[in-house]
């Protein structure tokens, strides 16, 4: 962007007097500024809020059925209504958030474990583990990911929570992997890698204190944005039947199963919809913001 | 265009396609014979019927018997029969299932390129105005909302709502005659299909644009007199449209996921409604051949795609 | 036949006045029609919401299946629409006064839909057939002599096939035969009151099958329209799976009444909701037909409050019972012991601390509205029918936290452990998952127990049932034809088939093993006064905790003439018509 215009001479020496400031303290500058991502930021950390505090308290229990009369509308004592058993709506959308966020980061965790543990090696060694890492990845993108994740659910068992979040990780790495495989294998070559190499420093040392902080970024942006897709996964799922079993309530089976009331009781849908609808763009927009926030080729 | 390099390429990916189907049927049906009961017991059925059914699909020989007997089978195109519903071939139910998914979802794809290109256009064209903004925000909605949400308020729309305001003479009608869709049954369902993923392709059409619409030969084509529309049109688009060859791949493999959503809420007789029902029947010989043809379709597009980049950019080349 | 005063005049008698307090007015008919004046094309549409298990009525043993196939082939007897047997391919029959000898006189004028003339040889070969295939109902045909042996065959497809058409003994029934083209005699090993209704069952092993189609391909002869050939007044015109079928009236057909309507049409869909919007734009003349009266109570509740739609809307009690077993039975058969088990005053205390601690009525409002479901306060076997205990006569079906919570304590003085329960389900039914939630709730708020629900796939949790493993899990029943037999043989005893196919809870004691032998070669009055007391029993030993019996929704155009229902089959197509409209 073109700054406001100025003397030659400020021109002349706006760039070496620009302070030294780090990547990271740039970033965090530049994402202040960006007032939609300051924005999510803010309500995703409300949303985690409600997740812990659903841990030990909700407004009503949220499985004690008819509470509310089944299919009610919101009212005074239940701002959002009552679902097609009598749950109180808005208690089952704390718990909700719980799981969803439950679901989506904790995707998230296992897919960075695996993909930069992966892209790191791959990328770095090279060699014959390379190219079998490269292969698996093709292989595994040749296979729709929905369906491989609800045939593992189908093979292990129903959905507790930890074999969904397996099943959406197993089709999800490779995004990561790739990443990072890519990240490293052009990190590698900067000088400052040449140099580590040529003062005798280890293959540990290298990929964990250098190359690792370089793609920190990347990486942190495909993570952010890996979790919304994460969260519908799991509502596609329980939609079909094989996500997240009752009692446990969760946005995307709250919406599977409100749909089928659309017609007489929509509030029952409308609730975890858009809850789902605000939270994922939050995670959007929080994403966009990180990855313009932490491309070093911005100078604003 | 069709060099060796092109037939070697194809070759290779086509290798490699069978090797994936293989391995990932083969996973899928190992996997499935290790879980405990099966579509066929029933509170009814005695000991003697049970074991008589079990011999007839061959169920009570050993695992590796059965793994030899179907990939014997599946490399002569036969899919076995139905658990669920005995008798049914699976073979050509799903390859006509499969064409009935593909029907509709071509005109998806077509729905999310077109979509997507009109507001990444109009974004660019406007860019940071408040529609820029709107049309971003909107196409992203599609994306963050499940698209069984999605449906089921399109469908309360235009086949109820829209039915009762004009006493029923324009409504959307909600029903599949025969195996493929005329066009007033598929334009909803490849719309709910395909509009979620628009938001991709409105991105990077809008990115793309604006870098064109600086370049060179736009200012040139401007300065010759042109007006700016056609200028837009005719130049940027055509270079825009490559980056968006970049993710067919992703959008195809998404609509067929999509789809699995989106035929069960239309009643639509396709693979994806055929996927979801057999594996909640627990029809397992269905569940591997509709699995099967999906790892096969997916390879097939992945490869159909990265072929049309050849055409669309004549550098690249296998 | 003996049985006649009870099913002439008191079974249809309590069903009218079931359906007229299920629903307001209609009855079990969906309509009065307008007019009178037939349309043109005579043409039913209808959906199904799955593609069928088999259509053979060898292995029919689903209702889904059954509904369509009653349609397709005839037995010798049929329940006409007072639910009294009839005769059908048979037009009258003798019983010896032993009970032990049928006579069936054919008539000469039944044809398949193939042209093939029936006789008494083609009934012999579809009895012998049933029985060979071994089935879901072949115990249908179990008291005939020499079942027995034929129920020991282990042939089946083509090669069964050849042993049949060799009247090979092995698949032979001695004591059924035919003296000559018009006769059958059937010897039974043992007199049994329930048999004629047994082989009335529409569309399963009693039904009529063609030799000639059959064996054209013994595996799948069904699926292909041209090999699917009965007696019934319709047959299969077009068969595209998992999408639909299609079904013409059989010209000239032998039977009565005469099919008005022509064409038949199913489209085989997978989302209930969309059906239905389907029907409402008048895509589909009828919707519950099939055996897919389950339709979502949130859509019966929309209907019911829409002005145009409500008339269309008919509820029918289906004869369905669902109720929750304990494992009774401790001994070392059944691996899952549990706090119910065994003969203690503790066990039962514990029992009906479980069963006093449920709220019926909450649990039917938050399931089903109770609107699709109602409570069972008479026994087990659901009102209208035979061996029905009478209205509030189940003092198990009473609520009673008080009392539940001092037996709880009975029991727990004893020593008896209630940590760690878990209630299984079926997750096939979508009515199981929200019962056992509300279940969970009921214990948990009356009695303090936490107890975990636990899903399971259908064949694994059968099995695991049928085993012994589950000391609480879902149970339910859903008749066959009004008999007390088809209950308490399948369900109770170790009589014909427990303990390796039906018993669930594992109860037995020898007072109710003799009563139900000898009740079952009872019939009429006698039987009937037998087959209450063995429902008394079962209360006084608390033996399940009941729920409720379930209510098929069913939604009918108002010119689909005699469109509707009894509580066991839908009306047969041949008795409907379409009007102009």
């Amino acid at each position: 962007m073109a700054t406001a215009s100025a003397t030659p001479a400020d021109r002349f020496d706006a760039v070496p007097a620009r302070a030294q400031v780090s990547l990271w303290s740039d970033a965090w500058r530049r994402l202040r500024r960006n007032r939609l991502a300051a924005v999510s930021a803010f309500y995703l950390a409300f949303v985690f809020a409600v997740a812990i505090i659903s841990l030990v308290w909700t407004p009503y229990s949220t499985s004690h059925l008819g509470v509310v009369t089944p299919y009610g509308g919101p009212s005074g004592a239940h701002p959002l209504g009552g679902d097609q058993y009598g749950r109180d709506i808005l208690s089952r959308l704390m718990e909700g958030a719980r799981t969803s966020m439950t679901v989506g980061v904790g995707t998230q965790i296992v897919v960075l474990a695996v993909g930069i543990t992966v892209g790191l090696l791959a990328g770095y060694f090279r060699g014959w583990f390379d190219t079998v890492v490269t292969l698996v990845i093709n292989i595994f993108y040749g296979i729709p990911d929905l369906l491989v994740a609800l045939i593992l659910v189908f093979l292990i068992g129903q959905g507790s929570l930890g074999t969904i979040i397996f099943a959406i990780a197993v089709t999800r790495w490779m995004d990561m992997a790739r990443l990072v495989r890519g990240q490293t294998l052009s990190i590698r070559e900067r000088e400052f890698v040449e140099a580590a190499k040529a003062s005798g420093a280890k293959p540990r040392k290298i990929i964990f204190g250098h190359i690792l902080p370089n793609a920190l970024g990347p990486i942190i942006v495909q993570a952010t944005i890996g979790v919304p897709s994460a969260i519908l996964f799991e509502a596609f799922m329980s939609f079909l039947g094989l996500g997240i079993q009752p009692p446990t309530a969760s946005w995307g089976s709250m919406a599977a199963d409100g749909v089928n009331a659309i017609r007489i009781s929509p509030h029952i849908v409308l609730a975890p919809s858009l809850a789902l609808m605000i939270t994922l763009m939050a995670f959007n927009f929080l994403g966009d913001g990180l990855r313009d926030a932490l491309d070093p080729r911005q100078r604003r | 265009m069709l060099t060796r390099g092109t037939l070697t390429y194809i070759g290779q990916r086509l290798v490699l396609i069978a090797f994936t189907v293989l391995a990932v049927s083969s996973i899928v049906f190992l996997g499935i014979h290790r879980l405990p009961g099966d579509a066929l017991f029933s509170e009814r059925l005695r000991g003697q019927a049970y074991q008589l059914l079990l011999h007839h699909y061959g169920l009570d020989q050993p695992l590796l018997v059965q793994y030899q007997r179907f990939l014997g089978a599946m490399l002569h195109g036969d899919l076995g029969e139905s658990l669920v519903n005995r008798g049914v071939k699976i073979t050509p139910l799903v390859i006509r299932e499969l064409s009935v998914s593909a029907e509709v979802g071509v005109v998806a794809l077509f729905f999310t390129i077109v979509i997507g290109i009109i507001l990444g256009t109009i974004a660019a064209m406007r860019q940071n105005s408040w529609l820029d903004y709107l049309l971003s925000s909107v196409s992203v909605v599609g994306y963050s909302m499940p698209n069984f949400v999605i449906a089921s308020f399109l469908i309360l729309f235009f086949a109820i709502w829209l039915g009762n305001v004009t006493g029923g003479s324009f409504q959307y009608e909600l029903n599949w005659d025969g195996t493929y869709g005329t066009p007033g049954e598929i334009w909803l369902p490849a719309f709910a299909l395909g509009f979620p993923y628009a938001s991709f392709v409105a991105r990077l059409t809008r990115a793309s644009m604006l870098e064109v619409i600086r370049q060179d030969y736009i200012r040139t084509a401007r300065a010759k007199g042109l007006t700016e529309q056609i200028v837009i049109i005719r130049h940027a688009l055509r270079n825009s449209l490559i980056p968006v060859i970049t993710i067919l791949g992703p959008l195809v493999i998404g609509i067929i996921t999509g789809g699995v959503v989106i035929e069960n809420i239309f009643n639509i007789p396709g693979l994806g409604k055929e996927f979801a029902q057999s594996i909640l029947s627990r029809d397992y010989n269905v569940v591997i051949g509709v699995f099967t043809m999906y790892a096969a379709m997916v390879g097939v597009a992945n490869l159909l795609v990265d072929l049309a980049y050849t055409v669309i950019d004549p550098r690249i080349r296998y | 036949m003996t049985r006649s005063l009870w099913l002439r005049i008191v079974a249809p008698a309590l069903t009218a006045l079931m359906v007229a307090s299920a629903c307001g007015g209609g009855g079990g008919n969906g309509n009065t029609g307008n007019g009178g004046q037939l349309a043109a094309n005579q043409t039913l549409t209808f959906p199904i919401f799955g593609d069928f298990g088999t259509l053979d009525p060898g292995m029919i043993d689903a209702e889904t299946d059954s509904e369509i196939a009653q349609n397709l082939f005839d037995n010798l007897v049929i329940f006409d629409k007072n639910l009294k047997i009839s005769p059908d391919i048979a037009s009258s029959w003798d019983v010896s006064s032993d009970g032990l000898t049928y006579t069936f006189h054919l008539r000469s004028d039944v044809t398949f839909s193939n042209g093939d003339k029936l006789t008494s040889k083609d009934v012999l070969y579809s009895w012998n057939r049933a029985a060979a295939l071994q089935g879901g109902y072949a115990g249908n045909l179990s008291p005939i002599v020499g079942y027995k042996t034929v129920s020991a065959n282990t042939k089946s497809g083509a090669s069964l096939e050849s042993l049949l058409e060799a009247k090979d003994p092995s698949v032979t029934m001695s004591g059924l035969t035919a003296p000559d083209a018009n006769t059958v005699v059937a010897k039974l090993s043992a007199p049994a009151g329930w048999w004629l209704a047994a082989i009335a069952l529409e569309s399963t092993t009693g039904a009529i099958v063609d030799v000639n189609a059959v064996k054209q391909n013994p595996d799948n002869w069904w699926t292909n329209p041209a090999t699917l050939v009965g007696t019934g007044a319709y047959k299969a015109t077009a068969y595209t799976p998992k999408q639909s079928i299609d079904f013409e009236a059989v010209p000239n057909w032998w039977g009565s009444p005469k099919p008005t309507i022509k064409k038949v049409h199913l489209d085989i869909l997978q989302n209930v909701a969309s059906g239905i919007t389907s029907y409402e734009q008048g895509h589909y003349d009828v919707v519950g037909f099939g055996g897919y009266s389950n339709l979502p109570v949130d859509q019966v509740r929309r209907i019911q409050n829409t002005a145009n739609e409500k008339s269309q809307l008919v509820l029918h009690p289906k004869v369905r019972s669902y109720w929750v077993s304990f494992n009774v039975t401790c001994d070392a058969t059944r691996p899952a012991k549990g706090p119910f088990c065994g003969n203690t005053a503790a066990a039962k205390a514990a029992r009906m601390a479980f069963i006093l601690s449920v709220d019926k009525d909450a649990v039917v409002n938050v399931v089903c509205q109770n609107i699709v479901c109602k409570p069972i306060t008479g026994g087990l076997i659901v009102k209208g029918l035979d061996g029905y205990l009478g209205d509030n006569q189940d003092p198990l079906s009473k609520f009673d936290a008080a009392t539940a919570k001092q037996d709880l304590a009975t029991a727990k003085a004893a020593g008896l452990d209630f940590s760690n329960l878990t209630y299984y389900y079926d997750s096939s039914n979508p009515i199981n998952g929200p019962t056992a939630l509300a279940l969970q709730d009921q214990w948990n708020t009356n009695l303090g127990i936490k107890v975990n629900v636990q899903p399971r796939d259908h064949s694994p949790f059968i099995k695991a049932r049928l085993k012994g493993s589950y000391v609480l899990s879902r149970d339910g029943w859903q008749a066959d034809y009004n008999n007390p037999q088809d209950w308490y043989d399948n369900l109770f005893a170790r009589v014909a088939g427990c303990p390796d196919a039906n018993c669930t809870t594992g109860y037995n004691n020898d007072a109710f093993n003799t009563l139900l032998t000898k009740a079952d070669t009872e019939s009429g009055a006698q039987a009937l006064t037998d087959y209450q007391s063995l429902g008394k029993m079962l209360e006084d030993d608390a033996v399940y905790i009941p729920l409720y019996y379930t209510v098929g929704a069913f939604l009918f155009k108002s010119y689909v003439k005699n469109a509707g229902t009894n509580n066991f089959f839908d009306n047969y197509w041949n008795t409907m018509a379409i009007l102009k409209h």
